[in-house]
């Protein structure tokens, strides 16, 4: 049994140490000159804390302008998401209408139209539109999502009856029903659907690549892009590890803040990510 | 406070009919008990009267108001249902405020009436719980002040014992009707469980599918059930059924196949226009054991025996069917002991058998 466990432990450790080295390595290359990171053998510590990549992205690349344009989109989308999943979720779940049952195939079906399907359909939308190079052409085309929907459908439906029905005798008007009582009972499935939804926005690249065609309006991905082209020079190396190191803090922080309460509501859901 | 009352109240779900025709009133101050069956359209009635749901035809008046249009907000009642429904994301201080809170009434009298409905049901200690850290019975109590706190006209209760175990049953029984008794609201209880409607109700409305099969005291149930199904529903163990012919000759009898009984001539003329096939209803406690062999008594052999302490059930059988009879005290018999029996013939019922309506 004690020589199971170790093997366990031990086989945990190296798949860790796979997830994990590149990752360090990242880091610490974002630290070190060219001739350091191309320097044979090879080195795994900087010789000393070089920040120069750091101050090149951010004086000679519009990144910081990247880093506030992805928060702002992943932020707004996130919000939208939780908004619009949030009240479909009720509708689907709790009201009585002709229909109902019909309406929620069709957004599951949604959820099964491939991406790449509705690129050219959605690309002229945006540009018949006029929102071409905002963050609107981002934000607008996942606002609303099918999956989400469907979570806090699932969700919803683990909220009994009789507690919106109590609310309603103690007093409540429907508005007061949704925000007093069914709101604060989303929290979990809200972390969740927020989370996934962060990170998936925050990743974004393709759609934000074909809207976004401005330099001035770039998410941290599409400069990132611009920085790996510009790294075929070695003399990039070092600013690319840099960018890269500093476009995953937002989702390491909220990984690291949300985790416990992912895993909860995941069981809460019943749900796999 | 204020009466309610419900005229022709009809509830249709799709085809399924969940109440039809239902008019029952009840009193100011009232304790009135919807009994049947899981199924048989109360908790449906109640949700009416609550305005969770919508008749399709029926009236509903609390106090002098037709109430049918509006929602649950404006009738004034206070609804307790079976799982509680308390908030979780609230503590018990929170949940009983909240409807006063909805109200918007100033903090400090929440405060005075939070605590002192707390003290009336002895919950005092357990304010600052959420609802996951508390007992079925606690959460009982949390649920019951937020439904007193409101000092509403009308309290609704849907089957609120039938979570907690056996003997806090038998204790929240007594509170509950105390609690009533005290505050002297108008109240509708909901249950399946006849014992909790015999011991608490002043009157109680007898469901079944969807009709009010009798309306009545307890003791009104009890000793003129209207037809076959309040008899077999009221009393327990239920009322025992045997399939009878009624024999006109010199003497006034009943044939089952297995016994003859003979009735007194007074139910002559009370069966003068009776049908011939009838079925014959005697409860448990208006069977006598006797002692030995007897001419007019009933044979029967013992199938199973249920000892109580203060009393014994025994299952008997006679032809093919089994029956029950309470006897006081303890009995030494075994299954398989042939037994005789005496009917309490001033106490027996006669039903149509087609309609199940009573005769006698």
């Amino acid at each position: 049994m004690r020589g199971f466990k170790l093997l366990v432990y031990a086989l945990l450790a190296i798949v860790a140490l796979a997830y994990w080295f590149p990752y360090a390595w990242m880091v610490l290359s974002s630290f070190k000159t060219t001739e350091e990171i191309l320097t044979l053998p090879i080195r795994i510590l900087p010789r000393s804390l070089y920040v120069y990549n750091y101050v090149f992205l951010v004086t000679e690349f519009p990144f910081l302008n990247a880093y506030i344009n992805s928060l702002v989109i992943a932020s707004l989308t996130t919000i939208l998401v939780i908004f619009t999943s949030t009240l479909a979720g009720y509708v689907l779940a709790k009201l009585e209408f002709k229909g109902r049952d019909v309406l929620f195939m069709l957004v599951l079906a949604m959820q099964m139209i491939p991406f790449f399907v509705t690129i050219i359909p959605n690309y002229k939308l945006i540009a018949s539109l006029g929102l071409l190079n905002t963050y609107w052409a981002v934000i607008i085309p996942s606002m609303v999502s099918p999956f989400g929907i469907f979570l806090m459908r699932q969700f919803m439906l683990t909220i009994p009856d009789d507690l919106l029905d109590a609310a309603r005798v103690d007093g409540c008007t429907e508005l007061e029903v949704l925000f007093r009582v069914v709101f604060p009972l989303c929290k979990p499935a809200w972390i969740v659907l927020g989370v996934t939804t962060f990170i998936a926005s925050w990743n974004d690249f393709l759609w934000p690549l074909l809207v976004l065609r401005k330099k001035e309006m770039y998410t941290v991905p599409l400069l990132l892009n611009l920085l790996g082209v510009a790294a075929g020079d070695p003399r990039y190396y070092g600013v690319l590890m840099a960018g890269n190191t500093l476009g995953t803090i937002p989702t390491l922080i909220i990984g690291a803040l949300a985790f416990r309460r992912i895993v909860e509501g995941m069981r809460f859901t019943g749900l796999k990510m | 406070m204020a009466r309610v009352a419900v005229r022709g109240l009809t509830k249709r779900f799709g085809r399924t009919v969940a109440v039809e025709d239902v008019t029952f009133e009840v009193r100011d101050g009232e304790f009135v008990v919807l009994l049947g069956p899981s199924g048989s359209g109360k908790t449906t009635t109640l949700k009416l009267i609550a305005g969770l749901l919508k008749p399709d035809r029926g009236e509903i008046w609390i106090g002098d108001r037709l109430v049918n249009d509006l929602p649950p907000k404006d009738r004034d009642v206070a609804m307790v249902f079976q799982n509680y429904a308390l908030y979780p994301h609230m503590t018990a201080y929170e949940n009983i405020a909240f409807p006063l809170k909805i109200r918007r009434l100033p903090k400090e009298e929440i405060d005075r009436r939070v605590r002192e409905v707390a003290k009336l049901l002895r919950i005092e200690d357990l304010l600052d719980k959420y609802p996951s850290q508390l007992s079925g019975g606690q959460q009982q109590r949390v649920a019951l002040g937020r439904a007193i706190v409101r000092e509403p006209k009308v309290f609704l209760l849907d089957e609120p014992l039938s979570n907690l175990d056996a003997k806090l049953r038998v204790y929240m029984r007594a509170e509950l009707k105390s609690l009533q008794r005290r505050l002297r609201v108008t109240t509708v209880y909901v249950t399946h469980d006849q014992v909790e409607a015999m011991t608490m109700a002043d009157r109680i409305v007898v469901f079944n599918e969807g009709r009010v099969q009798q309306i009545g005291t307890p003791s009104e149930l009890y000793n003129r059930p209207s037809n076959t199904f309040v008899a077999s529903f009221i009393g327990s163990p239920p009322m025992n059924f045997f399939e009878v012919s009624l024999v006109r000759r010199e003497e006034l009898y009943l044939d089952a196949g297995y016994f003859k009984l003979k009735l007194p001539a007074k139910y002559g003329d009370l069966l003068r226009d009776a049908p011939s096939e009838l079925l014959l209803g005697v409860r448990p406690e208006h069977i006598k054991l006797l002692p030995g062999r007897h001419e007019e008594a009933v044979e029967a052999e013992v199938y199973v025996i249920e000892p109580l302490g203060s009393e014994t059930i025994v299952d008997f059988k006679v032809g093919d069917n089994v029956y029950k009879l309470k006897y006081p005290g303890e009995v030494a018999l075994r299954p398989g002991d042939k037994i005789y029996l005496e009917f309490d013939v001033d106490k027996i019922y006669l039903f149509d058998k087609e309609s199940g309506k009573t005769l006698l």
